[in-house]
C-alpha cells in the first residue's frame, strides 16, 4: 500500500466518531484510486461503491456541506472515460484544502501528497500554489523535524517566485510568520507581521492581509493585550475578506470579549460562529457559548448547549476539549460532582486515544476541581471594545433568524 | 507478450510477463475469496495455503486477509518471514471498519496493494493489480530501504524522490525530478546535498538499473528488450549505467546476491561524488 493511502486510513479509523469515520472512509475510497492512478494510468477506477457510500453519508449533513462537495466533484473528475488531469489536481487541492478547514491537519498532508505525485506540468500553476500554501501551513502546525518547518516556506517563496506569484510570495511569509509563532517567538513574529502588513500596502492581497491581521490578532491575544486583539480581529471582519478569515477573526474577537468581560458581545461573536461553513469553526463557537454560560451562571442555557455537543459529531480530540470545558463550567456553576465525571470522561478518551498532554491536563483540571469554581478573572478595557462590539453584535442582529434556527 | 486476462492495467512498459510464467500464490483467504482469486488469475496459478507450505517453498505472490492474521499466530509469524523475504504480499479483505482497522494493525507486512472483497475484486482490476504486484514489490523494497534517508526532506521533495523510484520511465534527468518537486535544479540538490543524499540525476539513474534488475534477473529480459522499457534508446547507455552502479554486466547480475545489490544501489544514491 502506498503510504499516503495507509497512513491516511490509519488516521480515518481514530477520529472517535463513527459518524466522521464514514465519512473519512469515503475520502479514502477516492485518494486509494488516486493512487492506483498514479501507478498505471489506465487504471479504470471502482467508484461505485464510495458513490454508494457518499450517497449515504451525505443524507446525513447540509448539502452546503464543503468537504463532502470536495469529495464528490473529486469522484466525478475521476468517473469519466478520459481523466482530465489538471481537474484531477484541482480537485485533489480543494478536497485537501477543505479537510484543512475542517481542522483536520492530519488529514490534508496525506491529500496533498497524493495530489503532488499527481502533478502533470499541465495543471494549473495557481492549483500548486494553493497546494503548497496549505501544505505548508500543515507542516508547520505538525509534527515535522525543526529544519523540514524551516525549508517549507523557502519552497512556497520558490514556487510564487517561480509561477511570478506575488500573492503567494506573501503567503510564504505568512508561513514563516507561522513558524515563528508555533516557536513561540512572539516579539519577532509581531515585528515581522508589521513589516508584512506594510508590504502587503504595496502589494494588496486580501487573502495575505486577512492571513497577516488574523496572525497578529493571535499575537496579542497570546501576551494578553485583549483590546488590540479586538482591534485586530474586527479589522478582518470586513466582507471583502475569505469567510474563512472573517470566521476565524470572529472567535479571536470573541475570546477577547470573554477576557474583556464584554459578555453580550462575546455571546454575539459564538453565536455567528455557528453559522460557519466549517464543523471546527462551529464547534468553537459552542465551546464559547458553554463556557460563556458558565461564567454568567445561566445554568439552563448552559445545559442546553452542553446536551447539543454530546449528540454533535465530533473527533476525539474536539469531544475530550468539549469535556474539559463543560468540566470547568460545571465547576464554575457549583456542580463539584458533575465537574468531575466530565473531566473523568475526558480523561477516558484521551487515555482511550494516547492524547499525553490532555491526560496531563485533566489530571491538573481534576486536581484543581476546588480552585476551579471561581470564574477566570477579567481584564476590563479602556475605549476599543464598545464600537467593536456594537460592530458584532449588529452583525449577530442581522442573522437571528439564522441564529436561532441553529440553536432550537 | 500476452496476457492472462485483458486488462484493465498496462501501459507502463515496466508490466512484468507473469502471464508468461508460472505463478504460485500462497493464500490466508476464506474459501468465496480463494475463489476469486482462482477467477482473477484464469486458473494460471497454483494457489495453496500459507499453513500447509513447506518451509522454504518458492512462492511469487501471497494474498492475506489481515482479519486472519490475528487468530492465527503460527500463520502470522509465516506470512511476516516470507513478506521479509520479499514475496510480494496482497491484502484482500471486506471493507468494513473492522477489517480495515486490521489492514492497521498489520501494517508491518508491507503490503503491495490492498484489494477490498466486492470492491475492486473483479478478475479485470485483480489480475491486472496480480500482475503488478511483483514489480511494485521490488520497488518497493528499495523505497523501504531508503525511507529513514528520505526522513529529512521536506515533503514535496521526499514525494518526487519516491515516485522516480517507483515509476523511473516518467523520470530521464535531474531537471524531471526538480520539476516534479516544483523546485530549482540548485534548490533540490541544495536539499539532498543537506539530507545527505546523492545529486538528483544518480536517482534517475539507480531507479532505472534497480528496474532494469527486475527485469533482466526475474523477467529474463534481454538487455535490449530491458533498456527499451526503460526508455534508453539502445542498450549501451544502460550497461553503462549497470557498471557505474555495480560495476557489474547484465550477465554478472544474475549470480549477485539481491541483498548485496540493495546495498550497493542504496550506497549510490547517498553518495555524493558518485557522478
Amino acid at each position: 500500500m502506498d503510504e499516503q493511502e495507509l497512513a491516511f486510513l490509519n488516521v480515518a479509523l481514530s477520529v472517535g466518531d463513527p459518524r466522521i469515520e464514514r465519512r473519512r472512509l469515503v475520502g479514502f475510497y477516492v485518494l486509494r484510486e488516486c493512487c492506483r492512478l498514479e501507478e498505471d494510468e489506465a487504471w479504470t477506477p471502482r467508484l461505485a461503491f464510495a458513490r454508494r457510500e457518499l450517497d449515504a453519508v451525505a443524507k446525513e449533513y447540509p448539502d452546503d456541506d464543503r468537504e463532502l462537495r470536495a469529495l464528490k466533484e473529486l469522484l466525478g473528475i475521476l468517473d469519466t472515460e478520459r481523466i482530465d488531469r489538471p481537474a484531477l489536481y484541482s480537485a485533489l487541492v480543494r478536497y485537501g484544502r477543505e479537510l484543512q478547514r475542517e481542522g483536520w491537519d492530519d488529514f490534508a498532508p496525506m491529500v496533498f501528497e497524493v495530489a503532488e505525485r499527481s502533478w502533470t506540468s499541465d495543471c494549473l500553476a495557481t492549483d500548486r500554489l494553493e497546494l503548497t500554501y496549505c501544505h505548508c501551513m500543515a507542516v508547520v502546525r505538525g509534527a515535522y523535524a525543526k529544519h523540514v518547518k524551516e525549508e517549507m516556506p523557502i519552497v512556497l517563496a520558490q514556487r510564487a517566485r517561480m509561477a511570478r506569484s506575488r500573492e503567494y510570495l506573501g503567503a510564504a511569509r505568512v508561513i514563516e510568520l507561522d513558524r515563528l509563532l508555533f516557536a513561540g517567538n512572539l516579539s519577532r513574529g509581531l515585528r515581522d507581521a508589521e513589516r508584512l502588513l506594510a508590504w502587503i500596502g504595496r502589494h494588496p492581497s486580501t487573502k495575505v492581509e486577512a492571513a497577516t491581521l488574523v496572525r497578529i490578532a493571535t499575537v496579542h491575544g497570546r501576551a494578553g493585550r485583549f483590546e488590540e486583539t479586538v482591534r485586530y480581529a474586527n479589522r478582518v471582519l470586513d466582507t471583502r475578506f475569505d469567510a474563512y478569515a472573517r470566521y476565524s477573526g470572529l472567535h479571536l474577537a470573541g475570546m477577547a470579549f470573554m477576557d474583556l468581560g464584554d459578555y453580550a458581545a462575546a455571546e454575539a461573536a459564538f453565536q455567528l460562529l455557528l453559522l460557519a461553513p466549517n464543523g471546527v469553526n462551529r464547534f468553537l463557537g459552542w465551546i464559547g457559548l458553554l463556557d460563556l454560560y458558565a461564567r454568567r451562571g445561566e445554568r439552563e442555557k448552559f445545559e442546553r448547549i452542553f446536551e447539543r455537543l454530546a449528540h454533535l459529531p465530533f473527533f476525539a480530540v474536539a469531544r475530550l476539549n468539549a469535556f474539559q470545558a463543560a468540566g470547568r463550567g460545571w465547576a464554575m456553576l457549583g456542580e463539584t460532582e458533575r465537574a468531575r465525571v466530565a473531566f473523568n470522561t475526558a480523561h477516558a478518551i484521551a487515555e482511550e486515544y494516547g492524547y499525553n498532554y490532555e491526560i496531563i491536563e485533566t489530571d491538573d483540571l481534576l486536581g484543581s476541581l476546588d480552585s476551579a469554581a471561581a470564574p477566570p478573572p477579567i481584564f476590563p478595557g479602556d475605549g476599543i471594545v464598545p464600537d467593536a462590539a456594537a460592530q458584532v453584535t449588529a452583525m449577530r442582529d442581522a442573522q437571528a433568524v439564522e441564529i436561532a434556527e441553529c440553536l432550537a | 507478450m500476452t496476457r492472462a486476462t485483458p486488462g484493465t492495467f498496462v501501459a507502463t512498459g515496466l508490466e512484468p510477463a507473469f502471464a508468461e510464467l508460472p505463478l504460485t500464490i500462497g493464500v490466508l483467504l476464506a474459501d468465496d475469496y480463494i475463489e476469486r482469486v482462482r477467477r482473477a488469475t484464469a486458473g494460471m496459478a497454483r494457489i495453496k495455503c500459507v499453513s500447509t507450505l513447506e518451509r522454504d517453498e518458492p512462492l511469487d505472490l501471497l494474498i492475506v486477509d489481515p482479519c486472519r492474521l490475528t487468530p492465527r499466530p503460527d500463520d502470522a509469524a509465516m506470512v511476516r518471514d516470507l513478506s521479509s523475504a520479499g514475496v510480494p504480499c496482497v491484502f484482500y479483505t471486506e471493507s468494513s471498519p473492522r477489517a480495515l482497522r486490521s489492514v492497521v494493525g498489520v501494517a508491518d507486512v508491507s503490503a503491495v496493494r490492498l484489494v477490498l472483497f466486492g470492491i475492486d475484486d473483479d478478475p479485470a482490476a485483480f489480475g491486472g493489480l496480480l500482475h503488478l504486484a511483483p514489480r511494485r514489490s521490488h520497488a518497493q523494497r528499495l523505497v523501504n530501504a531508503l525511507a529513514g534517508g528520505l526522513e529529512p526532506l521536506v515533503p514535496v521533495a521526499r514525494v518526487a524522490l519516491i515516485t522516480v523510484l517507483r515509476r523511473p520511465d516518467r523520470f530521464f534527468d535531474a531537471g524531471d525530478v526538480a520539476r516534479a518537486a516544483g523546485l530549482s535544479r540548485r534548490h533540490l540538490d541544495r536539499l539532498l546535498a543537506r539530507a545527505s543524499l546523492a545529486p538528483a540525476r544518480n536517482w534517475v539513474v539507480g531507479a532505472r538499473v534497480w528496474h532494469a534488475l527486475f527485469l533482466i534477473v526475474r523477467e529474463r529480459c534481454i538487455v535490449e528488450a530491458a533498456a527499451s522499457r526503460l526508455g534508453y534508446a539502445d542498450s549501451k547507455g544502460l550497461r553503462r549505467h549497470l557498471d557505474a552502479v555495480w560495476g557489474a554486466t547484465p550477465r554478472t547480475l544474475a549470480t549477485t546476491s539481491d541483498d548485496q545489490l540493495l546495498c550497493e544501489v542504496i550506497a549510490y544514491l547517498k553518495t555524493r561524488n558518485s557522478e
